[in-house]
């Protein structure tokens, strides 16, 4: 059953594992309201999308866009079947990586979004990764920055798909 | 200072205003129960200064105002409750939660996702209220156990030097 109740669709992982999903509705007039609020306090976002329901920051980075998948066991086993690796400290974070926002205080998935781009601040500085993300299963999709997202308590953490340097193919 | 009702900061659609986005149900129960009109709910649930009859009528007056096929502006109130009742013993957390929990409402869908996380945990709660007594003779009910040996010989009723017994009680009195 999926765990919103509504309708849901086929969604599986490279090995076979279904996922729990549903279909979200279209956003209603609090949650517009909400996503100008937001945004009106995050001014260097750049809207990539308006509004829209059907899927959430899991289904965009996940399900195609198709879907909004909620549980934080169901994200675990994508990354596993799909073979998911958390980037390591001496890794460079490349356009196609997945971050992951989790609650400090205990681990709870807040929210995921993709590397779209790498930009520096300052010509010729480290490049910092531009990120593409759908904030809940009713909002628009932003072009943001690592560290500009609408929570506080949160850590980050970069997975790839990519196989590590060095490691036999 | 006008004093406001945490059950009526819960069920506006300003509540839903005042949390953070967050896309996994975890999290947003999380920031749900940490929300200071949620805290205040459950003070006044608990010192009585809200009735459960006032949540009833506040629950029945949110699904009333429901247009099907939309998302309730009321949703994440509604959730709220579950949240606020989630270790509260009695009849109105077991409906609320149980009725949410299983409900396949499109119009409240991360309601009925956080409230079925509510169940989960409640359900826990009932497991971790086992208690182990330690018997020291056995009561005649438990003497029917009727062993066999390798052998398939029947030893008849056994009795053992003590008898570990448990008992789970149900945190609401219920059988």
């Amino acid at each position: 059953m999926p765990p919103g109740g509504g309708r849901s669709i086929v969604v599986e992982t490279r090995m076979g594992t279904r996922i729990d999903n549903d279909v979200a509705p279209e956003p209603g007039p609090v949650q517009l309201r909400k996503y100008a609020l937001i945004r009106s306090r995050h001014g260097a976002w750049r809207q990539r999308k308006p509004p829209c329901g059907g899927y959430n920051c899991f289904g965009q980075v996940f399900a195609s866009r198709r879907t909004s998948i909620r549980l934080d066991g169901q994200v675990a086993l994508i990354l596993r079947d799909d073979d998911y690796r958390k980037l390591a400290i001496d890794e460079r974070t490349m356009l196609g990586d997945v971050v992951l926002y989790k609650m400090k205080s205990t681990g709870e998935l807040l929210h995921a979004a993709v590397v779209a781009g790498m930009m520096s601040i300052v010509r010729g500085s480290t490049l910092l990764p531009v990120l593409v993300s759908k904030w809940d299963d009713s909002m628009g999709e932003d072009e943001h920055m690592l560290d500009d997202v609408p929570f506080d308590d949160y850590f980050t953490e970069i997975w790839t798909d990519r196989p590590r340097a060095g490691a036999p193919a | 200072m006008i004093y406001v009702s945490a059950l009526v900061r819960v069920m506006s659609p300003d509540f839903e205003l005042e949390l953070p986005p967050a896309s996994g149900v975890l999290a947003l129960r999380t920031l749900i129960r940490r929300h200071p009109a949620v805290r205040d709910l459950r003070r006044q649930l608990d010192s009585g200064a809200i009735s459960e009859e006032e949540i009833r009528l506040a629950i029945a007056d949110a699904l009333r105002q429901i247009v099907p096929g939309q998302r309730s502006e009321l949703e994440l109130g509604l959730a709220a409750i579950a949240v606020a009742l989630e270790r509260r013993p009695g009849a109105l957390a077991d409906e609320w939660i149980g009725a949410l929990s299983h409900s396949r409402a499109v119009e409240l869908q991360r309601a009925s996702a956080i409230a079925r996380l509510c169940r989960a945990d409640r359900n826990q709660l009932a497991v971790n209220q086992t208690k182990r007594f330690r018997v020291g003779a056995a009561p005649d009910e438990l003497l029917q156990w009727r062993p066999i040996s390798a052998a398939g010989v029947e030893h008849g009723n056994v009795a053992a030097p003590s008898i570990v017994r448990e008992r789970i009680e149900h945190p609401y009195g219920q059988a």
